[in-house]
């Protein structure tokens, strides 16, 4: 027993002793590791952005010390891989250059095949940031990986090479369940811009609906002409997020000639569809829809009440003529709705200051719908107004319709 | 009389045999824990490695959420607190400010400072709260609102909050806690990788004690100077690195912190949103949110981000200190009780068969055992029966193993975040790690089992609030909101930019 | 380019970027001074008076917006032009910077021909 013992403590002390060894030997290595690539770093960086800065036939080798150890041929590209973050055109070509004349870009395809999924999700990266035509090839392979983490760093790169055979499996990675990976596919074909439409209208009915959210989202954003009829279409689609899609995306292409639709699409039963189809014509200003947003100003859902005001107030001299006539509406949400709108949008601010106007007619409208705003117990901003606006005028006759006794109702 | 002693020793003897063994099975649970988060956290560490967070931040497509700040008295903090938020790296987010009721300036240092406005916004009332005195809000910054409400607990706050809300995740924030930069991006990612099952994130707090703080951020780490908050960086580390990221990868997180949370509404309104007369609303939450899903069946994730999201202060005294855990302790005694019928219940699966298990014998029973322990080590040194071999046994696995595990989370973070550059710091957190353990750690299962008597005591006046908060609860809204009819309403699903 | 070189205040809080466009901007005989942020910005601005400040937007502290807003509104300041060259690449961060006075909006990634370009412009409208 006792032996035994004895041995356990000793056993827990070198246990100790290797654990606080291991945190310490951790560090210093790391550390150790860090300062020689800064020392090099010093050395090599101003290098490598002159080469890049340059113009000319010289490849960067020319600009290097003439042997490079594996630490420098590593910080080198340390440098270039930030650089390439940094600019396009010539000098982005420049840094491709480079990486192939490194050797950078055939080490990243070795690391595509690399047993470790972490390194193939940063071979992948790599090969992106080099931006070598010769990479697309083992990265359109690498889109059939079995981690999702280098699936999506592929279609990435593949983003970030811009050849068009990789627009195909990009598409088809919108896909992916997770949304976090859709969305970077997605900013990564947005980025493509209309070259991808084509792959996307063929690729639609095949996704599945998250996906061809997605991909409405993705049409929207490109302001594909050539995605109208799908999307008009679509808002006839028995999916609610589908059709709610469509109609934002509608709105981000903005043609004046959807508004009729998007009318249609106000009256729709599930609410986000209103409110996006709300959204979207505030967004294209058709005043063709005042009196459906008038009605959608109505709605039982404050979403769609919020898009259709704010929708209201964007249409200029009508729309805010229409907001003013919803005052009176028989309706709370409506008059409230339109008094925030019009709060938000100055309006009550011109009519105070229309009180000091010398013109009669437009004094007395001002209290008229100053009156109205009372009325349906807005009055904060009239209230601060009237101790805070810069004519004293103005001040008092706000003050005097503001102790004036309500008329009646309110709510 | 030698019989007497005899009977006694055998006692005393069995009794510290037991406790070896409790402590054998303690550090065993910790040391299983301990391999999952290494492993968790290398891979975590790996997925990491290039981000793509200004992809995100740009899209169109991720989700708009809802901060919601419960703020009681903190007219010192507020401001900076407010203005952090406002930097926050995110798309479309909203910050609900809720003045609970506080005595100082709090509410007028908000209106003064972001030059707010009395509003009138109509909401539903999906969660009952307190009176509400007012909204306020102002043009300028849109995204902030305040919510001016009678005294009635930071649950309630946060329940009021959630009425307000438009975003269909909210984020519970700290009024006194510091939000890094990405935080939201970094909790909001688990959600969007799995849509349809995400409900709660929470992520690593760490102790702001000591760290240089200007215009709202971090702008240099240190460990603090005084002994105590050191010591809670230690337990913090290894609470937050080896053990909720171990239980968050065993699917069983029953801890996510109210300094900060991101939480799927829809979800907490179903239960209830929190309870006012919990001393934990955010243990009693998750239990509750755990319960239902269970219940229900349906398949659903709760979990830990080991990254670091927020600094929190901690108390530096030991008088706070002590009341702090009497609190934490008491709150965590409460949600336990009220949850007892899930105890051992295989209907709720590992929640019932292990997590719940895991804090009724080693959280609570635990400390009553331990201190026992020590007592009776001393008593039986005392009667003369203390043996060196049975000393050193009791060393090794009650204090040894102890210093592996506090040890082995500094190594965590040292291999992980490396929020804490220099050697110094480095070295004073190993020698802490173990110092811990003579000490420190006997003091807090002191605090337990004192909170353990005030329960028990004060049991009998919670209980009535419990059964209280429990009835009005409302039924669980449907899972898409009718538009035919039904109350107006703020409550945004995937909101107005459609539904993906 | 006789006699007095032309005094360049690139501010970023990125030291990479300052590093990569001081070297090129020294290379091309300009006279670079650093900035790590908004406030040691403005205050190089008032001990150096350089002749053009290129200016990064997110930065910590005073992002760049608000110092460009207080270049613009300070008297002693106001005549030194301004170039933001910032990732934010939507369209009303480019209107803001514009409207706030910057003399000209480059968006990262950027050409480093075309930054040399458009720097030139600016410096020679203004002799």
């Amino acid at each position: 027993m006792h032996a035994f013992l004895v041995t356990l403590i000793l056993f827990t002390g070198a246990v100790l002793a290797s654990l606080a060894l291991l945190i310490a030997l951790n560090k210093a290595g790391r550390e150790g590791r860090e300062h020689l690539d800064r020392r090099r770093r010093h050395i090599l960086e101003p290098a490598v952005f002159r080469y890049i800065h340059e113009t000319g036939h010289r490849a960067l080798p020319n600009y290097l010390p003439k042997s490079l150890s594996r630490r420098d041929r590593r910080v080198a590209e340390a440098v270039l891989l930030d650089a390439a973050r940094l600019v396009r055109g010539e000098a982005r070509d420049r840094v491709t250059a480079a990486f192939e004349a490194l050797g950078s870009v055939r080490d990243a395809i070795l690391g595509l095949r690399s047993q470790r999924w972490w390194k193939r999700a940063e071979s992948a990266e790599r090969a992106g940031l080099m931006g070598s035509q010769s990479a697309v090839e083992p990265l359109v392979a690498a889109l059939g990986d079995d981690e999702g983490e280098v699936r999506i760093r592929a279609a990435r790169a593949l983003g970030l090479v811009r050849g068009s055979t990789s627009i195909r499996p990009l598409v088809g990675a919108l896909a992916d369940p997770n949304r976090w990976s859709a969305i970077r596919v997605a900013e990564i074909l947005i980025g493509v811009g209309p070259e991808a439409v084509g792959e996307l209208l063929a690729a639609y009915d095949r996704l599945p609906v998250a996906g061809r959210v997605s991909a409405l989202d993705i049409l929207g954003r490109i302001r594909s002409l050539e995605a109208v009829p799908l999307l008009k279409r679509t808002l006839n689609d028995q999916h609610p997020d589908l059709r709610a899609r469509a109609a934002y995306a509608l709105g981000l292409i903005g043609d004046p000639a959807f508004v009729a639709v998007l009318i249609e699409a106000l009256r729709d039963v599930e609410w986000p569809v209103r409110a996006t189809a709300a959204k979207a014509i505030g967004r294209i200003g058709g005043r063709a829809a005042i009196p459906a947003l008038c009605e959608a100003l109505k709605d039982r859902q404050w979403w769609v009440r919020a898009n259709a005001g704010e929708a209201l107030r964007l249409l200029g001299p009508e729309g805010r003529d229409a907001l003013i006539a919803m005052l009176e509406a028989d309706d709370t949400y409506a008059r409230h709705q339109a008094v925030a709108q019009l709060e938000e949008g100055h309006i009550i601010d011109d009519y105070i200051a229309d009180l000091g106007s010398p013109d009669e007619s437009r004094r007395s409208a001002a209290v008229r719908f100053l009156e109205k705003v009372i009325a349906l117990q807005r009055h904060e901003r009239l209230t601060q107004q009237s101790v805070e606006h810069a004519q004293e005028g103005i001040r008092r006759t706000l003050l005097k319709i503001l102790n004036r006794p309500l008329p009646e109702g309110g709510t | 009389m030698l019989i007497l002693q005899s009977v006694l020793g055998e006692i005393v003897l069995a009794f510290n045999r037991a406790v070896i063994y409790y402590f054998i099975a303690l550090n065993g649970v910790y040391l299983i824990l301990f391999v999952i988060s290494l492993i968790e956290v290398r891979r975590f560490v790996k997925r990491t490695f290039f981000s793509d967070y200004e992809q995100i931040l740009r899209s169109d497509m991720t989700w708009p959420i809802s901060i919601i700040v419960p703020a009681h008295n903190e007219a010192r903090n507020i401001i900076e607190t407010v203005r952090s938020l406002l930097n926050v790296n995110y798309g479309q987010f909203e910050i609900i400010v809720v003045n609970d009721g506080s005595t100082d300036l709090t509410l007028e240092r908000l209106i003064e400072t972001f030059d707010l406005k009395r509003t009138d916004k109509i909401y539903r009332r999906a969660l009952p709260t307190g009176p509400v005195r007012g909204l306020y809000a102002t043009l300028e910054y849109p995204k902030l609102l305040v919510i001016d409400k009678e005294r009635a607990g930071k649950a309630d706050a946060l329940n009021a909050g959630i009425n307000v809300s438009r975003y269909p995740l909210y984020c519970s924030v700290d009024a006194d806690s510091i939000i890094e930069e990405n935080a939201l991006l970094r909790v909001v990612k688990p959600f969007m990788e799995h849509p349809e099952e995400m409900v709660a994130v929470g992520g690593i707090v760490r102790i702001v004690n000591g760290c240089e703080v200007r215009d709202g951020r971090v702008a240099r780490i240190g460990l603090p100077r005084r002994a105590l908050p050191i010591f809670q960086v230690v337990e913090y580390l290894r609470a937050f690195l080896s053990g909720r990221i171990g239980w968050s990868t065993l699917r069983s997180l029953l801890i996510i912190s109210g300094a900060f949370g991101l939480y799927r509404k829809s979800e907490v309104i179903a239960v209830g949103g929190y309870d006012r007369w919990s001393e934990t609303e955010d243990l009693q939450l998750v239990l509750k949110l755990h319960e239902n899903l269970r219940r229900n069946k349906r398949p659903y994730r709760i979990v830990f981000v080991p990254d670091p999201v927020c600094w929190t202060e901690v108390p530096s005294t030991f008088r706070v200190l002590a009341r702090q855990r009497n609190r934490w302790h008491r709150g965590l005694l409460q949600s336990l009780w009220s949850h007892r019928r899930m105890l051992f219940n295989p209907t709720y699966g590992i929640i019932g068969t292990l997590a719940l298990p895991y804090f009724l014998i080693f959280e609570t029973l635990g400390p009553f055992i331990e201190i026992l322990g020590y007592i009776m080590l001393a008593l039986s040194w005392a009667l003369g029966l203390l043996n060196t071999d049975f000393f050193l046994l009791f060393l090794v696995f009650a204090i040894f193993f102890g210093v592996f595990l506090s040890v082995a989370a500094v190594l965590l973070e040292e291999i992980s975040f490396r929020r804490y550059p220099n050697w110094e710091h480095l070295a004073t957190l190993v020698l802490i790690a173990i110092l811990e353990n003579f000490g420190y750690r006997q003091i807090l299962s002191l605090f337990k089992v004192k909170a353990f008597w005030d329960f028990l005591r004060r049991r009998r006046a919670w209980g009535r609030m419990e059964r209280e908060g429990f009835h009005p609860a409302p039924p669980p809204p449907p899972a898409r909101p009718n538009p035919a009819g039904g109350a107006p309403d703020t409550q945004g699903a995937p909101g107005a930019r459609g539904a993906s | 380019m006789t006699g007095k070189r032309d005094m360049v205040l690139i501010v970023d809080d990125d030291a990479l970027v300052r590093r990569f466009v001081g070297e090129l901007l020294h290379a091309h005989g300009y006279d670079v001074h650093l900035a790590e942020d908004g406030e040691a910005a403005l205050r190089q601005v008032g001990e150096l008076r350089p002749d053009l400040v290129l200016l990064d937007l997110v930065m910590p502290y005073k992002d760049g917006f608000e110092v460009l807003n207080a270049l613009k509104h300070d008297p002693a300041t106001r005549e030194i032009p301004v170039m933001i060259l910032s990732v934010r690449d939507r369209e009303e961060d480019v209107v803001k910077g514009l409207n706030l006075g910057a003399e000209d909006y480059m968006r990262k990634p950027f050409s480093t021909q075309e930054l040399l370009a458009r720097v030139r412009k600016i410096l020679d409208r203004r002799r």
